[in-house]
């Protein structure tokens, strides 16, 4: 899985690319957990291009979504692509995260002119 | 030799068999002050006794080193057989007292007053200033010491003579040898010993996994009027899959789930899920397994929640002859119904168990007549791919069950089973496969 890591002022996001399974929680943790540093942090999900979800990484954007709740922040899925979203409908996830369709979530980045994409993987 | 040829030497003084004979008994006759030629024998003969004293010696060391080098380590215990190696280093490197220190070990061969202030300067680390071996002075006398080993586990030897000579550069290169020889057992030893531990590891995953699988029935359960398929195969020993089935009072409780995450770690969870399961069951009425659910919900979140880990489960409930299947929905899929020739997705009344607390789904009643099914499987079935990574997907089992809707449900289980297997071709198992079909009694549809 490819993850990309954009961050700004008030803003990060992280695009994923390929599957989303349990060989990939330690890379997604890697580029989640620093953005995590600051309360009410926003961390937008960018899905589009996820082509598998397992049960596994469900239960890892879960607590990621656990983690940035507990400091006033949220983690909200954008872009969610077919398999993801049929995934999350099955399993009645779908009424428990946030999700956009808006594609700008990911990419608007750097109100400060400084955030630049970091690709971890 | 020598001597036969000086017996036809011109000026062979009339002594000389005496001298023979004496030189013979290993004795030899003092030479006569001025004469050259008796000096010379007598130097030659000292020094042939020198280069036998010493080819001895060497011819010693080797056997030695040969006894070294064969210490018979399968057959011994770890220190046993570092021991019986230094035992053995003690003749070759004619030492009279030896200390290994390693980690916690401190082992001493042979005698000696010198061996205290050995250890001593071992233990500290004192005088040892480089990784070869090294002469050293104790007060009693000469020593060597030598750093064993490397890495996380290294340690030290020494070797010392209660007098006399001071050891020589061969014997430090003998020494050399010796160090090498222990640190080839050491290493072995390691190595041995983190097989084992690995070996022992085994063990436990493999008996804890036996004792997680266990709580699955082995069995479905026998009741009048109902058919049961029941199948679950982990993906590795253990599995997050579960099944669970209790006939009370002429009620068929049935409850099919899957912890997030795979292996030992979900198979615990796993046991747990079961049993609330089983005290839901006896605790509810068969017409609401949506509040059976809630219960296992109630008991199982805080825990769940703890280990960031979450449970899909469908929980229901079947009285044969009425008709009608009672069941919850906690986010588990795949769930077809088969009625009256129409397949539906049962879709999920709440989120899984662990995710939201004190969520309450609702109780959906699904026709359970003749020729009707109700098929609950895993997502290991959907999500098996064959070699290409092709997904064997929620369609085609969608499609395989309404193909093969007018078979038993034994059948179809089997058959359903057999056609992810197929799929496979032989790739892992991506996930447990768990598959429950449950159908009124019949011979054939």
């Amino acid at each position: 899985m490819r993850i990309r890591t954009e961050t700004g002022a008030g803003h990060h996001s992280i695009s994923l690319a390929g599957r989303f399974d349990a060989h990939e929680i330690d890379g997604f943790r890697v580029a989640f957990e620093p953005l995590m540093s600051e309360p009410a942090t926003v961390v937008h999900v960018d899905l589009a291009n996820v082509v598998f979800v397992d049960s596994s990484a469900l239960a890892e954007l879960l607590r990621a979504q656990r983690a940035a709740r507990e400091s006033d922040g949220d983690l909200i899925l954008v872009n969610m692509s077919d398999p993801v979203r049929i995934i999350l409908e099955l399993t009645a996830l779908e009424q428990v995260f946030t999700t956009e369709a808006g594609a700008n979530a990911a990419a608007g980045v750097a109100a400060d002119g400084s955030g630049r994409p970091v690709e971890t993987r | 030799m020598a001597l036969v040829g000086l017996s036809r030497h011109a000026d062979v003084p009339t002594d000389v068999s005496t001298t023979r004979m004496d030189l013979e008994r290993g004795r030899p006759a003092p030479v006569p002050e001025g004469d050259p030629l008796l000096r010379t024998v007598q130097r030659l003969t000292d020094s042939q006794e020198r280069v036998t004293e010493a080819l001895i010696a060497s011819q010693d060391q080797l056997a030695a080193l040969r006894a070294l080098i064969g210490v018979p380590i399968n057959s011994l215990d770890d220190n046993s057989a570092l021991e019986l190696m230094l035992t053995e280093a003690l003749e070759l490197t004619n030492s009279d007292g030896a200390v290994l220190v390693r980690g916690g070990l401190v082992m001493e061969v042979g005698a000696g007053a010198q061996l205290v202030e050995l250890r001593q300067r071992l233990t500290c680390g004192k005088g040892l200033r480089r990784s070869e071996p090294h002469p050293v002075e104790l007060s009693d006398g000469p020593a060597v010491v030598a750093v064993l080993g490397e890495g996380a586990r290294p340690g030290c030897l020494g070797f010392a003579r209660r007098s006399g000579a001071r050891y020589s550069t061969g014997d430090l290169q003998l020494i050399d040898a010796v160090v090498a020889a222990i640190n080839t057992l050491m290493s072995l030893t390691d190595l041995h010993r983190r097989s084992v531990q690995r070996a022992a590891i085994d063990r436990e995953h493999q008996l804890a996994s036996n004792l997680a699988q266990a709580i699955l029935p082995t069995a479905p359960p026998s009741l009048a009027g109902v058919e049961v398929f029941a199948a679950s195969i982990p993906a590795s020993l253990a599995g997050g899959d579960f099944i669970v089935f209790e006939v009370l009072d002429g009620v068929l409780w049935f409850a099919v789930g899957d912890v997030a995450g795979k292996g030992l770690p979900a198979a615990i969870v796993m046991t747990r899920a079961v049993s609330a399961t089983r005290v839901a069951f006896h605790t509810h009425a068969d017409d609401d397994p949506a509040a059976a659910l809630g219960a296992v919900g109630d008991e199982l979140f805080d825990y769940l929640s703890g280990v960031g880990l979450f449970v899909t489960m469908a929980l229901g409930s079947y009285r044969p002859g009425s008709g009608i299947v009672h069941l919850a929905n906690a986010g588990h899929s795949p769930l077809l119904s088969v009625a009256g020739g129409v397949t539906r997705v049962v879709p999920p009344s709440m989120p899984p168990i662990g995710v939201v607390r004190a969520i309450r789904g609702r109780t959906q009643r699904l026709p359970l007549g003749p020729n009707d099914l109700l098929v609950l499987g895993s997502d290991g079935l959907a999500e098996q791919e064959n070699a290409d990574g092709e997904l064997y997907g929620y369609d085609r089992l969608r499609c395989r069950v309404e193909q093969w809707a007018h078979l038993t449900v034994n059948e179809l289980g089997d058959g359903l089973m057999n056609d992810v297997d197929d799929h496979a071709g032989g790739a892992l198992a991506s996930d447990d496969r768990t598959l429950v079909v449950l159908g009124e009694a019949r011979v054939a549809r």
